[in-house]
């Protein structure tokens, strides 16, 4: 079985004012599987989006090893990773993260370029907005989208060049259920028709179904790792 | 609600510490304006004042009572002079202002008299002056008061026959070869035209004393050949033998120095109301009073017309800044809406919430706007601030309702922004951000355009109107303010036309390389496109400041250089003194001959150890006919020089004749008979070099007949000469004003004075530059007491800098400039510190999808480039546009004259790279502050920040 990460015993720790520190993460060990879709549970404040942070090279673990398609994160520059997120990775946030004053289509088109897409870049983007159900609708602002569109365009942009993995922290937080069931029935054929690997964090208990692994968090520790049926 | 509007404040403090600025600035400069004008005013008054003592050469406020009382009516001096004096202080009481001085001369015209050792027959006249012994000095022989002490036999003698004393002045025995011991027989008039014979015997001579302060506002010798007798003996006379009519005069001289502008308009409808009413009175200044009220409307309507920009850019400026809190602030606004708080309530409490700052920032505008006045009033040019006394700028209550005002509009412009805000409940909050693509009004109507069609024509108008505007001023009209006004709207609307046009062609570039552009340039070309309406307001603070900027230097130091050159050239040297000199009279006949006695030129060799590096004599006739053919040209200048001299001392530009005049100096020294002419004579009579022309003087005893009349060749042809101007200008009765072309000649000093033989002539004398003209002026003193005038360039330059016109242009362009700068980069600093605030959650996306923090950067940059930059530039051009139309017309305001110098633009590079230099600081500052921002910007952070 080929696994797209690995963790060994990640840990970290903010620095509090009072010269205390706050251990939110207690050594994470977990294998995120290649073209599958991951779910991190747990409740506001179980490290979840810490971890999701560090997993995505965004944030430094204070101690441990973290291995991206089998690469030595820990031993990489910030010129480095920032080309990984940048050629190899997607991202979806809870907020509506798109850029106001571009269109979707732009949007989309702004990741295809961060990414020095090579291919018909036109083709691209009309195929992930018509993937994400949104093609007659690629010249709208964001402000003219309801949430749950936007989240989709979000979306697109974040596969529109084909990265190995998707982050995704709380997509459908903000969208309501059938938004986001939505949303998670678009990760779900992403995975399967673009073979993409997918890690997203979330709280609700009614996705769960739709994840291939589910990993619950608890005060900073990996609860439990079990795959839904 | 105040514990709220507290928080409210507290939680947006840059911004609201930005609104307090611009409230402060406002208050500021809307103190300056009275303030400002009241100070002109009273320089102005005190200006007016010293220029006529300069130019009459007496005490500049004179309330003159003239009566003539036939010997009924005149009781005696006593009784005359007691009623006199009750006037003239009645005159003070109703002026509210203290008496420096009383003159009271009593004069009796109309009697012949012959003397026992001099001619048989003169007319003499008899006077009295109060208190006459106070303020003259007897020189010769003893008072008539003082007669009986006459150690002098005839006047014992005469004394002894029944004469009456009397005392004359020393040019009255001079001219009529009297002396003390005279004794006159004088025969008058009585009132019924029959003749009485009366005997005056001259006991003493007197003179004015040195010390007489301003008594001797009717000189001694004004009354003619007069003989002052005592008050008794004048009143005898009138009483006993009934002589004709006598004048009284009472000169009363009012302190000016309490005239201000408050109180300035009472004094002119006073003077005007008792002139009207009893026309022996005349007052010598109500002319200064009037021509002062008319340049109060001229001050104030041009200091008026320099706020109003500023006033616009700061109320633009709170309402821009107020928009952004109110942007921030739109979901507390739907939220309270939502609550069920009435539309009326929000504007109310954002009314009150700038009431706070609109408050304190008033407040505060007094004190600074009087600390910015005294900046003003001590600048010497643009942004040339001195330590000079500006204490004639004062503290006015004025200040107080001014600082209101900018309470009420400060408040309005703060306040508007949430009114049509106050409109959105919760769900409307949403649309709000939709209007990204939203044109701005003033783009969509074309009003940029409109308002530059606009500016243009009031312009090509003005220009058409320029000969007409030029005449209004000298005669001591007003200037239209639109004027001024029109310049800012051209600086306005070239602004926002750029705006379109830099759209344009943003979107033009954008299009070009739409599929080629990197992410950066790809996102920071469409911010601009798309956020144009946001960066708008920057880009025109920007434009409108430095424009304004350029314009106003190149303006202030066109009309001080320009103004100082002119000064230069209509003195011609550093120094120009002009000497009295003695007319020696001898009649022959029936003819008057006469000759000057030269003073010692050498006497002004004192001079050199004071700085000066040459002199010479210069003759100047202003009355010189020129006689062409048959035609007489009358009233020319003729000027004497030593060509060699002259070329040294004299000063004039090179390149204002087609050749310098050097050449035309070594032509003439070269030619005894040569004649260097100007060129309007050249012109009007087809003249040219090797042409012959006479010119004719007149002697100082007759304006009528030229003593003589010499011919001469021209051997140049000038534009411009030094101490020559070639237009003059008469105000006529009518008000209107009449122009007259005045032409030149130049010949040798020698060939004139043998000619026409010696008459008075001026030294002009070049100095160092560290020449000290109070030292000079002292040294002179001693050795030569007979100085008619002493003028210095550089005086004369400094006084001009301190009139109250360009003190306005100046101290108003410099602080205008000042502060609209700060609040361009208070503007600048706080859109970007929000705008990259506001970014935040966008620069934590593109850093989280990999792009670097160098990428970043240079999105910023292309974003200034295309805004900021471009905006800059931008500024620069409309100055400089703003400035070639705009300069030369304006400047006719300063100096309406036709002059021989025509009015050169002045463009000094080292006050743009001043100006570079200074707002390319601020926006460093301001880069540097926006790169450390993001660069402290930790992507987890923003994305949670943004996220919140």
């Amino acid at each position: 079985m080929a696994y797209m990460i690995e963790t060994k015993n990640l840990h970290k720790s903010f620095p509090l004012g009072n010269k205390e520190t706050l251990h939110v993460l207690k050594g994470i060990n977990l294998k995120i599987e290649t073209g599958k879709l991951t779910i991190l549970k747990g409740r506001s404040g179980s490290g979840k989006t810490t971890l999701l942070n560090i997993l995505s090279i965004l944030d430094a673990p204070t101690e441990g090893e973290l291995f991206i398609d089998g690469q030595d994160m820990g031993k990489l520059g910030e010129a480095q990773k920032e080309k990984i997120r940048r050629y190899e990775m997607g991202f979806v946030f809870q907020a509506v993260a798109l850029l106001p004053i571009l269109s979707a289509y732009e949007n989309v088109e702004f990741g295809l370029k961060l990414a020095e897409y090579k291919d018909n870049r036109d083709e691209r983007i009309k195929e992930v907005l018509r993937i994400v159900g949104l093609e007659k609708r690629m010249h709208h602002m964001p402000s003219q989208l309801s949430g749950g569109e936007q989240q989709r365009v979000a979306i697109a942009r974040a596969v529109a060049h084909r990265p190995k993995i998707i982050f995704a922290d709380e997509p459908t937080g903000a969208l309501d259920t059938d938004s986001g069931i939505a949303v998670m029935k678009l990760f779900r054929e992403l995975v399967e028709k673009e073979k993409i690997t997918i890690v997203m964090t979330t709280h609700d208990p009614n996705l769960m179904q739709l994840g291939d692994t589910v990993y619950e968090m608890e005060d900073g520790e990996i609860r439990d790792a079990g795959r839904e049926d | 609600m105040i514990p709220f509007i507290a928080k409210k404040i507290k939680n947006k403090k840059l911004l609201n510490i930005c609104l307090l600025i611009g409230t402060i600035l406002l208050a500021a400069f809307l103190c300056i304006y009275p303030m400002f004008r009241e100070g002109s005013l009273n320089r102005l008054i005190k200006t007016l004042f010293l220029a006529q003592q300069e130019e009459e050469g007496e005490y500049p406020a004179v309330i003159s009572l003239k009566e003539t009382l036939s010997y009924e009516e005149f009781s005696s001096v006593a009784e005359t002079s007691r009623r006199l004096k009750e006037t003239g202080d009645k005159w003070c009481a109703d002026l509210k202002a203290d008496s420096v001085m009383e003159q009271q001369v009593f004069t009796y015209h109309g009697g012949s008299a012959s003397s026992r050792f001099g001619p048989k027959s003169r007319v003499i006249n008899l006077g009295y002056v109060t208190d006459l012994y106070r303020y003259a000095d007897v020189v010769y022989g003893v008072g008539a008061e003082e007669a009986d002490r006459s150690e002098n036999e005839y006047v014992k003698e005469a004394l002894e026959n029944g004469a009456y004393p009397c005392v004359i002045s020393q040019k009255t025995m001079d001219d009529n070869g009297l002396i003390v011991g005279e004794l006159l027989s004088f025969k008058y008039r009585i009132y019924d035209d029959t003749q009485g014979m009366l005997d005056f015997v001259i006991t003493g001579v007197i003179e004015e004393k040195e010390d007489a302060g301003l008594f001797w506002h009717m000189r001694l010798n004004d009354p003619e050949k007069t003989v002052y007798l005592r008050a008794s003996d004048f009143d005898k006379i009138a009483r006993e033998n009934e002589i004709g009519e006598i004048n009284v005069t009472e000169n009363r001289m009012p302190d000016y120095s309490k005239i201000d502008h408050k109180n300035a308009q009472d004094y002119k409808s006073y003077l005007e109301k008792i002139t009207k009413e009893n026309t022996h009175i005349s007052v010598n200044f109500l002319t200064t009073l009037t021509s002062y009220k008319e340049q109060e409307k001229e001050i104030s309507m041009i200091l008026f017309a320099f706020e109003i920009p500023i006033v616009a850019l700061l109320l633009l400026f709170l309402y821009m800044v107020s928009g952004r809190i109110l942007e921030m602030e739109t979901t507390e606004i739907a939220m309270l809406k939502s609550r069920g708080i009435t539309r009326g309530r929000i504007i109310a409490i954002y009314a009150l919430q700038s009431s706070i700052i609109a408050g304190i920032g008033s407040l505060i505008g007094i004190p600074a706007g009087f600390l910015m006045c005294r900046l003003a009033a001590g600048t010497d040019g643009f942004l040339s601030f001195t330590l000079k006394d500006v204490s004639t700028y004062d503290f006015s209550l004025m200040m107080f309702p001014f600082a209101a005002g900018a309470f009420l509009l400060g408040v309005l412009f703060m306040t508007l922004p949430v009114i049509g805000l106050s409109k959105l409940t919760i769900t409307d909050r949403k649309g709000l951000r939709v209007s990204l693509k939203h044109t701005p009004f003033w783009e969509k109507y074309f009003l940029d355009v409109l308002l530059l069609l606009i500016s243009a024509y009031l312009l090509y108008n003005y220009y058409k109107q320029s000969t007409v505007m030029s005449e209004t001023i000298i005669a001591g009209g007003g200037v239209d303010p639109v004027i001024f006004l029109d310049s800012s709207l051209f600086i306005l609307s070239c602004g926002l036309v750029f705006l379109r046009l830099s759209g344009y062609l943003v979107r033009l570039i954008y299009r070009i390389g739409q599929k080629r552009w990197k992410p950066a340039g790809f996102v920071a070309f469409l911010q601009i496109i798309r956020g144009a309406k946001k960066q708008g307001f920057i880009s025109v603070f920007l434009i409108m400041t430095i424009a304004m900027g350029v314009f106003n230097t190149n303006l202030a130091r066109t009309v001080n250089e320009n103004t100082k050159q002119r000064i230069e050239y209509n003195l011609g040297c550093d120094l120009r003194i002009d000497e009295v000199w003695r007319l020696i009279t001898i009649r022959n006949g029936d003819e008057m001959n006469w000759s000057y006695r030269e003073p010692d030129f050498g006497r002004y060799d004192v001079l050199k150890e004071y700085g000066a590096s040459g002199m010479t004599r210069v003759l100047r006739d202003e009355k010189t006919d020129i006689i062409i053919g048959t035609k007489t040209e009358k009233g020319n200048i003729l000027m004497g020089i030593h060509t060699k001299e002259f070329g040294t001392i004299a000063k004039l530009p090179a390149d204002v004749n087609s050749r310098h005049w050097f050449h035309d100096l070594n032509a003439l020294a070269k030619d005894p008979k040569g004649v260097i002419i100007s060129s309007n004579l050249a012109e009007k009579y087809a003249l040219k070099t090797g042409d012959k022309i006479k010119y004719a003087r007149y002697g100082p005893m007759s304006d009528k007949e030229p003593y003589a009349t010499v011919e001469g060749r021209v051997c140049g042809i000038v534009d411009a000469f030094p101490g020559y101007e070639s237009t003059d200008y008469t105000v006529g009765e009518s008000g209107g004003v009449e122009e007259k072309e005045k032409y030149l000649l130049v010949v040798n000093y020698a060939t004139l004075i043998s000619d026409f033989s010696q008459t008075p002539y001026s030294v002009w004398v070049s100095l160092d530059k560290d020449a000290d003209p109070d030292k000079i002026r002292e040294a002179l003193k001693e050795k030569i007491p007979a100085i008619a005038t002493m003028r210095f360039g550089s005086e004369e330059i400094q006084k001009n800098k301190d009139s109250a016109m360009l003190q306005i242009t100046n101290g108003m362009f410099s602080v205008g400039f000042i502060v609209s700068l700060l609040i361009c980069v208070v503007g600048f600093l706080i859109y970007w510190i929000l705008t990259i605030r506001e970014r935040e959650l966008l620069y934590g996306i593109y850093r989280a999808m990999g792009m670097s923090m160098k990428e970043i950067v240079k999105m910023l940059i292309t974003e200034q480039i295309f805004s900021s930059f471009l905006a800059t530039l931008s500024g620069f051009g409309v100055g400089a546009l703003t400035t070639v139309l705009f300069t030369k017309l304006l400047s006719i305001v300063y100096l309406p004259r036709k002059h021989n110098l025509p009015i050169t633009i002045f463009f000094r590079l080292q006050d743009s790279i001043r100006m570079i230099a200074i707002i390319a600081a601020a926006f460093t500052v301001c880069f540097f502050i926006m790169r450390r921002l993001i660069r402290n910007m930790n992507i987890t952070t923003a994305l949670k920040m943004g996220e919140d």
